[in-house]
């Protein structure tokens, strides 16, 4: 275990580094982990907008066909 | 001045009386029976009093630092000899109090008015009273002094998993649990046939009980190397936190299991009078815990434990834990070893069960 840095600590849980920086393995995918999450909440979001418009223009055409004054 | 007891004839089959809760006698979950550890000690204990002469009322003031340091770390030897701690009547509180310096060593008034040693406060308060006792005859008690301290190692090493095992929520798979508790039920049944058969049946059954728990190291010994090289294969940034847990906890059941195991096994060697299996068993359980905590896995990069510690999810108390207890467990593995080689030295115990005058 001669590798570790001792004085080096994570800056989130304050484990023993090893050889990273900053953050532990541990917490880096933690953050990844809800990271994810949030970038699939906000891209499901975008998602879900460009549906409900897309689906509005085509109620907006169709309604353009049937009223033909 | 000094004064001698008397040795008493106990009954050889009342030490396999090990399995004392319901849990212990039927259960086939090892992790869900008691540790054992107190039962083995308090036998060992009882065991030792009362067939061995003992000279007791000693002058304690040269040795107030050995005796605090035996009851910190259960044994301690030195030059004048060896100072094995009654560590089943010490309360962890009385320990931790002489690691922090809140209790110290010292002598408190009997209410007869006697001075008689004991753990006293801050404030000169008693805490414990103790007697210590020196072996007439040390070869004869060496072998008992030996199995108590490797039990107080093992017992201690077991407490200190299973606290850190706690901040693991990991998935609980019970038949994987039930798996490996296996050779351990087998072991208990042939124990249990033991404790009622005569002499020669005896030792056939535990010879069986033995290869029993051979068997079960053997395979918690593979599994904890497979569940680290699975660990050591979770690579890369989206590696799953929830399959890292479940190994994660599957390292910590076995880490758990092992010392129970190794702990039966040393304790039925002793009783079998076989003290140089008792050694060799536990220089192969430090040689499993200096593989994973030495031996580089995986890529090359780093060893089991250090891989364990990068990945573990610590909670408060235990940070560092896999990085800096091993080292620990295996200093304790490593005294124990010694006490064998102690042969020529004075044999001291400090014995805390008979506390008529206490006051706490």
């Amino acid at each position: 275990m001669n590798a570790i840095e001792k004085e080096r600590r994570c800056k989130s849980c304050g484990k023993l580094l090893i050889d990273e920086n900053t953050f532990c393995r541990r917490c880096k995918l933690k953050m990844r982990n809800t990271g994810g999450k949030a970038g699939g909440i906000i891209s499901g979001l975008f998602v879900a907008a460009l549906s409900a418009n897309s689906l509005a223009n085509d109620r907006e055409g169709k309604s353009d066909v049937s009223s033909p004054d | 001045m000094a004064e001698k007891n008397e040795i008493v004839e106990t009954g050889k089959c009342e030490l396999l009386d090990i399995f004392i809760e319901e849990e212990d006698r039927k259960g086939a979950d090892l992790l869900k029976m008691s540790d054992f550890f107190n039962v083995f000690i308090g036998k060992i204990g009882a065991e030792m009093k009362s067939e061995t002469e003992w000279e007791v009322d000693l002058d304690i003031r040269g040795l107030l630092g050995q005796i605090a340091a035996a009851i910190k770390g259960g044994f301690d030897i030195s030059k004048m000899g060896m100072l094995v701690a009654d560590y089943s009547h010490f309360s962890q509180e009385i320990i931790d109090g002489l690691k922090e310096g809140i209790y110290h060593v010292g002598e408190s008034k009997e209410v007869t008015g006697n001075l008689r040693p004991a753990i006293l406060d801050e404030n000169e308060q008693l805490v414990k009273f103790f007697t210590l006792k020196k072996a007439i005859n040390p070869v004869e008690v060496l072998s008992d002094i030996s199995a108590l301290s490797m039990q107080n190692s093992l017992k201690r090493i077991s407490a200190q998993i299973e606290d850190v095992g706690r901040d693991v929520k990991g998935m609980i798979d019970f038949a994987r649990r039930v798996t490996l508790s296996n050779k351990f039920i087998y072991a208990r049944d042939k124990i249990m046939s033991a404790s009622t058969a005569g002499a020669e049946e005896r030792e056939d059954f535990l010879k069986a009980a033995d290869t029993y728990l051979m068997e079960g190291l053997v395979d918690l010994y593979s599994d904890i190397n497979a569940q680290v090289k699975k660990l050591a294969e979770q690579k890369g940034p989206f590696a799953s936190i929830k399959a890292i847990d479940t190994l994660l906890s599957y390292i910590n059941e076995d880490m758990q299991m092992i010392p129970r195991y190794v702990g039966l096994r040393v304790y039925l060697l002793n009783f079998r009078g076989k003290n140089d299996e008792t050694n060799r068993i536990l220089g192969e359980y430090k040689y499993q815990l200096k593989t994973l905590a030495e031996s580089k896995i995986g890529d090359g990069k780093y060893t089991a434990l250090e891989l364990i510690h990068k990945n573990y999810p610590y909670d408060g108390g235990n940070v560092d834990f896999w990085i800096n207890q091993p080292k620990e467990m295996l200093a304790a593995i490593g005294s124990c070893e010694a006490v064998l080689g102690q042969s020529d030295r004075d044999i001291f115990y400090i014995d805390a069960e008979d506390n008529v005058d206490e006051c706490d």
